[in-house]
């Protein structure tokens, strides 16, 4: 190598490509499970790109919510750690609830009683965004509303 | 195209296992790895493009390689980012001098008037004016090009060609080259998988590594001296003080 060794090539991105992307490294050093919810909430939904963003959205469309949980489901699954995992389940039923509150619409095969429980293990778990917890209660109410 | 079923192997290594300081291993891949940091703030300085590419190489020469800047490098003053950018401004300072004593005394006794050593073609990039500015936005350019590339390596060492394609061209592409991503169902057909969870926890697993590869380049000793610098990069990116 010598002192007139220059690059390839010398295209430098846009700024804001280099702020998004030292933006999401440091989220994954700071809250990876977290990150994680995010990145598949962004491979679904770029224009809202977080997961709190997706699911309380009520503009959010069904087939979006569809898609969302199953990508989330697979996180559940085959997540890299067990806080991955542990969110990967979380935010797949936060997507059952959000398809019911927001489109009175069914996207899992849970009973009342099961996706009853299952709402209550989301909204006591305090890692998640308050957004989340609250859509997820909201959903919760109305399916004991719809039940009655 | 060989198919794979694998997802990729998870890293090895999370973001705060980084290891000791690492700033360019020698002079020479500082050279290489700088280039860009130090045309950058060349150009924006005012330079013409012939100018700054010829300076950007007399830098190299004369205080990187000559004077073995690495050699300089002591922690306590800083990391080397600042270190590189406070010897680009020195150098170009005593180029200035140096143009201006010669215009000055150009020798036979003539006296010329200092003209504007601005040589603005057009190219400057004026809605950015600092060149530190310029100098940072190239500067994680290079860290994330470097990341990058460590990434591939990794990767295609260790038969993860699948991996490293779906992250290229999912994610990589499109955030910094504005590239239009590949759908899933095409992802998935492209390397044989079984279903569109795999291409998604393949990002997720590549985007990990590739913070891995990112904090490794910035040479972090922890998890919070990555913190640190990223914070500190993303404010001099905004244009802000850190």
């Amino acid at each position: 190598m010598t002192a007139d060794a220059r690059p390839d090539d010398p295209h430098v991105p846009a700024e804001g490509a280099l702020r998004d992307t030292l933006a999401w490294v440091l989220q994954s050093i700071e809250h990876p499970a977290a990150a994680a919810g995010d990145w598949i909430a962004y491979e679904v939904d770029p224009q809202r790109g977080t997961a709190a963003a997706l699911l309380a959205d009520a503009a959010v469309p069904l087939t979006r919510l569809q898609r969302a949980r199953i990508l989330y489901a697979g996180l559940r699954s085959d997540g890299e750690t067990a806080e991955e995992r542990a969110v990967g389940s979380r935010l797949a039923i936060a997507c059952a609830a959000a398809a019911w509150l927001f489109h009175g619409a069914r996207i899992t095969n849970h009973d009342d009683a099961a996706l009853l429980a299952a709402f209550r293990s989301v909204t006591a778990d305090l890692t998640l965004e308050p957004t989340v917890r609250e859509m997820v209660c909201s959903a919760e109410r109305k399916l004991l509303r719809s039940g009655r | 195209m060989a198919a794979s079923h694998d997802p990729p192997r998870r890293p090895d290594a999370a973001p705060d296992a980084a290891p000791a300081q690492h700033v360019p291993a020698s002079d020479r891949e500082a050279a290489v790895a700088c280039w860009g940091a130090i045309y950058a703030y060349i150009r924006q300085a005012g330079r013409s493009d012939e100018q700054a590419r010829d300076l950007t190489q007399g830098f190299i020469a004369d205080v990187l390689l000559g004077r073995g800047l690495l050699a300089k490098l002591d922690e306590r003053r800083g990391q080397f980012r600042t270190l590189l950018l406070s010897a680009v401004r020195n150098y170009l300072a005593d180029a200035y001098r140096h143009d201006h004593a010669a215009r000055r005394h150009p020798g036979h006794g003539r006296i010329v008037a200092a003209g504007n050593d601005s040589h603005d073609d057009g190219l400057v990039d004026r809605t950015t004016p600092a060149p530190e500015a310029a100098f940072n936005r190239a500067w994680v350019a290079a860290l994330v090009r470097e990341a990058a590339a460590d990434l591939q390596a990794e990767c295609l060492a260790s038969g993860r060609e699948a991996a490293w394609d779906i992250f290229d061209r999912r994610v990589l592409r499109p955030m910094l080259e504005g590239a239009e991503p590949p759908t899933y169902e095409a992802l998935v057909a492209r390397w044989g998988l079984h279903a569109p969870t795999q291409v998604s926890n393949t990002i997720v697993a590549m985007r990990r590594a590739f913070a891995t590869h990112l904090v490794r380049r910035m040479g972090a000793c922890s998890g919070d001296g990555a913190r640190g610098q990223i914070r500190e990069l993303l404010t001099l990116l905004e244009g802000r003080s850190p």
